[in-house]
């Protein structure tokens, strides 16, 4: 107690070094604990379910790609066959057009067709009505809805009798049954839940070798490791490759623990982030070690004094830790302040996409990081200095005409190599972030392929029981293109599967000639369907052959544009214009259009 | 006869100079101070004395030669050994007091009993004791910079006998003192000398050596009387 109250009062004493170090400590330990709490939110934070830990997502894999959307017939196999998981369902994100609510426009919505289990793998009932059964999750079931919290915020006020109500999705009339509680987010983003085995007499669904977006979730059983489920699961999976050689032959399995599939990805750039600013605080941490081992110096009659009268040195450098704990505890303060203060800031910073950035507090962990910070760093900035001050000649600083220096050609070497340590971490710092940046104005000099420029893109999802016919959907298009053509200001329009950049369909293809692989060693290619002037529109320069156009239609003979890595690849050296290719649905294209000025898919 | 409370054997004290060469300060010293003794040291400035005040109160090790203190062998003892000792046996008394400055007289007081384990209500007792004693109870609460010079050292020789050592080692104690003061002081020391407690001052002041029993005269780092 008493060294803490000669802390307090030391600290008082020197008004400027106080402030001057809180300061420090407050922008060191503030940005930390900013990160940090960015870190927490988006890694760390368990997920919102019931022993989330045994949530896997489970894909299918191969050479070529970590994780496939999982094939219908595979995974009815997997559910079969498997020892390992409690429940095992698969969803499909979609997009639904709403309408039919009263003074309401209609709206796309995100939604996804889940089995009738995925509210047992997730582990939420719901907060309202109830989830659909599996008996109503089959072949002409009925046209039952869940809804998310959100959605029946914005849609019905939280109004309680909206157990019942019909509402329009996609054209078609479906009952909402039930309301998942505010923390259902899986899968992301979606806002409504409707039963999948509807859409499972589809033939293309029941084709092995179609991967209709589908993605598996699972709950482990009590115990099971996921190295163990996902031994078992690739020897299912090894097992229907041998069955089925011609579609499942090289396909694997993936199983991911949910969270990591959901923020895997970021884990790298926030360890980044993280470690830039712990340098940060390193860097003060030096700066004040220096400080106050001059401090100490300066101190040294005092501690003479101290040491004289009985105090050990253990004695010493409590005291002066008490001292540096004291600066350190109100810097972390007031660093948790600036946290606090910065947290909308980062929320409004906060790269789109990255999940659960927006849940962003201040809450018992980051506390107890901060609060921990503040103690690694009181010993990191005050043991230093406190051991020297501990070793300082009692008779040399009590003979040295009561106030003096009795600073030591160590001491003051020690202090030097503080200061090449402070300036090697500042170099590595900016050195990290000089590579950053450099990368950065790499990405934004890379030639994208297109112009993005003026460019603008909107989705539409056109519901499927609706547009089923081809040629309701060949005059949709045309009258969307005509009308977009109309519009004022715009050059050009065009329609396409995906827009550039964005992941489109994935097709096994084989140049004519080339030597058959074994089965499921086809190459893949990511694939876009286009309409004529779609590269007049994005602006990307054909260097070979010609752009579709409207003559290209399905009774024309059957056209690819390929882009120039891929031409490189499989045509080095020859005219890849011309040459005829075999596409995974066995037609026969001919690749007589030309070639993109990037390996990016046209 | 109980042998000598401090006995110095030899004792040499150096600091090495370039290329092998080394300045002595006490060369091969051989003292006996007695149980009770108020011995006072005395020489030219440079002779030593201070160093050989340093070396008994075991502030300083760098040392050689015999000190055994109540027949316990300093030289053979561990700095944090020698610490302890020093914390149970003995008071130093300095020339500038060296008082805290930023503790209260009654926190001066308090500082050398914290460290050695007494609790609070033991430490209060000691030092309003000690206050008592000194008379000094109206200064309890004032800094070290609100007090004369003979009251500076009158704290600072409460705080040395404040844990009740057998030694009390006084380093000029009167030299920042005037006359009157320092006469004050020498009779409290006297007092404290007739109450048991072995006196070792180091004094340039022929008058104040006569409070002591005893002279001890260094020249050039050698004991001469």
């Amino acid at each position: 107690m008493n060294d803490l109250r000669f802390a307090l009062r030391q600290l008082r004493k020197s008004p400027g070094f106080t402030l001057i170090a809180v300061i420090t400590l407050a922008l060191g330990i503030g940005a930390n604990t900013a990160i940090f709490s960015v870190i927490y939110a988006v890694l760390l934070q368990p997920l919102p379910y019931p022993d989330p830990d045994r949530l896997m997502i489970v894909t299918e894999s191969d050479s070529n790609q970590p994780q496939i959307s999982v094939s219908f017939p595979d995974y009815i196999d997997w559910k079969r066959d498997n020892t390992v998981f409690e429940q095992f369902a698969v969803s499909r994100r979609e997009s639904f057009n709403l309408s039919g609510l009263e003074n309401r426009a209609p709206e796309q919505i995100s939604g996804a067709i889940v089995t009738a289990n995925f509210f047992k793998v997730i582990g939420l009932t719901p907060q309202l009505g109830r989830i659909f059964t599996e008996e109503e999750d089959r072949v002409g079931g009925p046209l039952v809805a869940v809804i998310s919290d959100r959605l029946w915020q914005r849609l019905f006020a939280r109004d309680p009798n909206v157990l019942g109500r019909t509402v329009n999705f996609g054209n078609q009339p479906y009952t909402v049954i039930g309301v998942m509680p505010p923390q259902m987010f899986s899968p992301r983003t979606v806002e409504v839940w409707f039963p999948i085995m509807r859409r499972t007499d589809d033939q293309m669904w029941q084709t092995r070798d179609n991967h209709p977006g589908l993605f598996g979730w699972a709950r482990l059983k009590p115990g099971v490791s996921v190295e163990k489920a996902l031994a078992e699961m690739k020897q299912v999976a090894a097992r229907l490759s041998k069955q089925y050689p011609d579609s499942n032959a090289g396909v694997s399995v993936a199983v991911t623990p949910l969270l990591e599939n959901q923020v895997g990805d970021y884990r790298a750039s926030l360890n980044l982030l993280l470690g830039a600013v712990v340098l940060v605080l390193l860097i003060a941490c030096a700066n004040l070690a220096n400080l106050l081992a001059a401090r100490g110096a300066a101190r040294a009659r005092e501690f003479a004094v101290r040491a004289a009268v009985g105090a050990s040195r253990w004695q010493i450098i409590r005291q002066l830790l008490i001292e540096s704990l004291v600066l350190a505890l109100v810097g972390g303060a007031l660093g948790l302040c600036l946290a606090a203060w910065g947290r909308d800031i980062l929320v409004a910073l906060s790269p789109p996409g990255v999940p659960r950035f927006q849940n962003l507090s201040l809450n018992g962990w980051v506390l107890a990081f901060s609060l921990a910070l503040s103690f690694i760093t009181s010993v990191l900035f005050g043991l230093w200095p406190a051991w020297h001050t501990s070793r300082a000649d009692i008779s040399l600083a009590l003979n040295s005409g009561g106030r003096g220096s009795s600073d030591s050609a160590g001491a003051r070497r020690s202090r030097d190599l503080l200061v090449i340590a402070e300036v090697a971490l500042t170099l590595v710092l900016l050195s990290a972030a000089g590579l950053v940046l450099k990368s950065f104005a790499n990405a934004r000099s890379l030639g994208l392929g297109f112009d993005p420029q003026l460019l603008l893109s909107a989705r539409v999802d056109l519901p499927s029981p609706s547009y089923e016919d081809a040629t309701k959907l060949m005059n949709f298009s045309a009258a969307l293109m005509e009308k977009l053509s109309a519009l004022p200001g715009v050059q050009n329009a065009a329609l396409a599967s995906n827009p550039p950049l964005m992941t489109g369909w994935q097709t096994t293809f084989l140049p004519e000639g080339a030597p058959e692989p074994a089965p499921g060693k086809l190459p893949s290619v990511e694939m876009d369907v286009v309409t004529a002037g779609y590269f007049q529109t994005i602006h990307t320069p054909l260097l070979r052959g010609r752009p579709f156009e409207a003559r290209d239609t399905k009774d024309m003979p059957p056209v690819i544009i390929v882009d120039q890595l891929l031409a490189e690849r499989y045509f080095p050296g020859q005219e890849a214009v011309g040459k005829r290719v075999r596409m995974s649905t066995g037609e026969k294209a001919r690749a007589n259009s030309g070639q993109s000025s990037e390996s990016f898919r046209i | 006869m109980a042998n000598p409370i401090i006995r110095l054997r030899h004792l040499e004290r150096f600091y090495p100079l370039a290329k092998g060469q080394f300045f002595y300060v006490l060369r091969d010293i051989n003292l006996d101070v007695e149980e009770g003794d108020f011995v006072s040291i005395m020489g030219p400035s440079g002779a030593g004395k201070s160093s050989l005040l340093h070396v008994l109160g075991m502030h300083d090790h760098a040392w050689s030669g015999e000190f055994f203190l109540d027949d316990t062998a300093i030289h053979r003892l561990k700095a944090k050994e020698r610490a302890t000792l020093r914390n149970e046996q003995i008071g130093f008394v300095f020339q500038n007091y060296h008082l805290l400055d930023d503790l209260t007289v009654y926190e001066n007081l308090d500082i050398p009993l914290s460290y050695r384990r007494f609790n609070k209500t033991e430490r209060d007792a000691l030092v309003c004791d000690a206050l008592d004693r000194f008379h000094i109870v109206g200064k309890k609460d004032l800094y070290p910079r609100q007090l004369s010079g003979g009251q500076q050292q009158l704290v600072s020789i409460a705080r040395a006998m404040i844990a009740s050592p057998k030694i009390i080692l006084a380093d000029e104690p009167t030299g920042n003192l005037h006359s009157d003061q320092a006469e004050e002081i020498m009779k409290l020391f006297k007092q404290l000398n007739a109450g048991g407690t072995t006196i070792v001052q180091v004094t340039h002041s022929e008058i104040n050596a006569g409070y002591g029993n005893r002279i001890v005269q260094l020249r050039d780092g050698f004991v001469v009387t």
